[in-house]
């Protein structure tokens, strides 16, 4: 799949995980939006320590979560962080990390438009 | 004496923290300025052990550079007598070297640590700080009115905690007044009661008789309401069964019951399988419906996505436990027999491959599959994992049918092989 049809959140994804069960769905959303605010706090001062294992394991934590909801762009920008923090590239990690945070604010969006 | 900046602090501090870099420790500087009036942060110069010996703090946090400096410049204090009063010391270190300092506690020099690079646990600071001033009865205390301290916990668990807080209170209170009511008996009482006791068998006998049979009796009691409920339970769901679904009987030992699946194979089954040192094979379509429990243990670090799965499987009657690593999954096993294991394969502490190994020793000859969650889909990868020990795997994240379809197979064949 590229990267243009990553959706922002795949509504499938869930539907074919937990049913049709509305109220579940939107439990599950809420926390995911909870544990990305705390994962992007870890990822910014794991960021400003060069902390790239810390980095590499909150985004593999992360994207455990992204994927399962079907946040599948976010799920992709962290895989890419993931394999970044392996090099070491601190540039491009904060360039991913910042688009980490956007997508996350374009899921809460989609999460928010549809209650 | 020098005045010490950064940041603002008191002139009598009770807590404080002794740094030689301003930049590297501001962070933890301003929890503590902000929550503890009487705080002080101290930059090291040749009068530090001098103030430290006026001001006789109860606390004082060591953030010097390196562990190494703190552990120099603590001893140094000590040897040189300018800490001759009751304190609580706490070395702040950077994640690398958190095992250091974990060290230096166990050798009793140093109270507590705390990582502060990265600064992940801010509150976690304030309560170390908060022991510390417990312990040596300062009457200095952290302030937990602020918004940050209260943030997201509603009124109802706000209530609970205090609830639970009182109790706890109360308990203590209960029992720090039974040790001095023990204490008010006149011993001549207790030499008393002993002598009308003649011998020891005859003590057992009095407490078989007054303690152990009402507890036992309780006991059997118990048991027998659990497993009248038990009963009721399965008869019930056996009934409605029934009747909903045509029943293919089966020949079968003990009381697993196995229903024909109603269920169409679904196409997307790719991502999920068994492990197979050959080609991977496609996962059939399972035909036993669980209708009595069997036991299986989520393994998985990540609580949301453990609580899908766990959803997933509620929903099919199972009976599911959790593990939030494979320490905790350990633990369990040890005290609780699982029919399947699924298993993440990155978590922290106890990783899932290390984790499945050491539960093959612990099983003594019971093979409880054990299945990786996981979203790696390397087939070199998946063939070492065979080797581990684990039947097969669930690719993150699975839909709810190739979850279902990988669990039934393994207790399938699971049962299968305890059948034989």
């Amino acid at each position: 799949m590229t990267e243009n049809q990553l959706k922002i959140v795949n509504k499938n994804t869930m539907f074919e995980l937990v049913g049709d069960d509305a109220e579940l769905i939107k439990r599950f959303q809420i926390e995911f939006l909870q544990q990305a605010k705390q994962s992007i706090t870890k990822l910014s001062s794991a960021y400003s320590e060069s902390d790239f294992k810390l980095i590499k394991e909150e985004a593999h934590f992360l994207k455990t979560s992204a994927k399962a909801i079907g946040a599948e762009q976010t799920a992709d920008y962290l895989q890419k962080l993931e394999d970044t923090s392996i090099l070491n590239d601190k540039n491009k990690c904060k360039e991913l990390i910042i688009l980490i945070n956007n997508s996350i604010k374009q899921v809460y969006g989609v999460i928010k438009n549809e209650s | 004496m020098k005045a010490k900046p950064l940041p603002v602090g008191s002139r009598h501090p009770k807590v404080v923290m002794i740094v030689d870099s301003d930049e590297d420790t501001s962070g933890a500087a301003n929890i503590l300025a902000t929550h503890i009036d009487e705080y002080r942060t101290l930059t090291l110069d040749e009068d530090t052990a001098e103030y430290l010996n006026q001001i006789a703090p109860s606390v004082i946090l060591f953030a010097l550079s390196n562990v190494e400096k703190s552990v120099e410049y603590y001893t140094f204090l000590v040897e040189e007598s300018q800490l001759n009063h009751i304190h609580y010391s706490i070395v702040l270190c950077n994640n690398k070297e958190s095992s250091l300092a974990f060290r230096c506690c166990m050798k009793n020099l140093f109270d507590n640590y705390f990582v502060y690079q990265p600064l992940y646990e801010r509150l976690r600071l304030l309560m170390v700080v908060q022991s510390g001033l417990t312990q040596t009865q300062a009457d200095s205390k952290i302030q937990t009115d602020s918004e940050e301290l209260s943030e997201q916990i509603d009124e109802e668990l706000s209530a609970l905690i205090d609830e639970g807080s009182r109790c706890k209170q109360h308990l203590l209170k209960k029992i720090l007044q039974s040790g001095e009511d023990i204490s008010k008996v006149p011993s001549s009482d207790l030499i008393n009661n002993a002598q009308e006791i003649n011998s020891p068998q005859e003590l057992l006998q009095n407490i078989t008789k007054d303690h152990v049979h009402p507890l036992l009796h309780l006991l059997e009691e118990d048991i027998r309401k659990s497993l009248d409920n038990i009963i009721a339970q399965l008869v019930s769901q056996q009934k409605s069964l029934k009747e909903s679904l045509p029943v293919k009987k089966q020949k079968r030992k003990g009381l697993i019951t196995h229903v024909a699946s109603i269920k169409k194979r679904d196409n997307t089954e790719q991502d999920t399988n068994e492990l197979n040192d050959e080609e991977v094979l496609p996962v059939e379509e399972p035909t036993v419906k669980n209708v009595l429990t069997h036991s299986i243990l989520v393994v998985e670090d990540n609580k949301l996505y453990r609580d899908m799965i766990t959803n997933v499987l509620l929903k099919e009657n199972y009976h599911v436990d959790e593990a939030e690593d494979g320490l905790c999954a350990l633990d369990k096993i040890k005290k609780s027999r699982y029919d399947l294991i699924l298993m993440d394969l990155f978590m922290p502490n106890l990783d899932g491959l290390n984790a499945t190994k050491k539960i093959r020793q612990l099983s003594e000859g019971i093979d409880t599959p054990v299945i990786a969650l996981t979203g790696n889909k390397n087939k070199e990868l998946v063939k070492k994992w065979a080797h581990y020990g684990l039947k097969g795997y669930i690719i993150k994240p699975s839909t709810k049918n190739e979850i279902l379809s990988v669990v039934k197979k393994n207790l399938t064949v699971s049962t299968e092989h305890h059948d034989a």
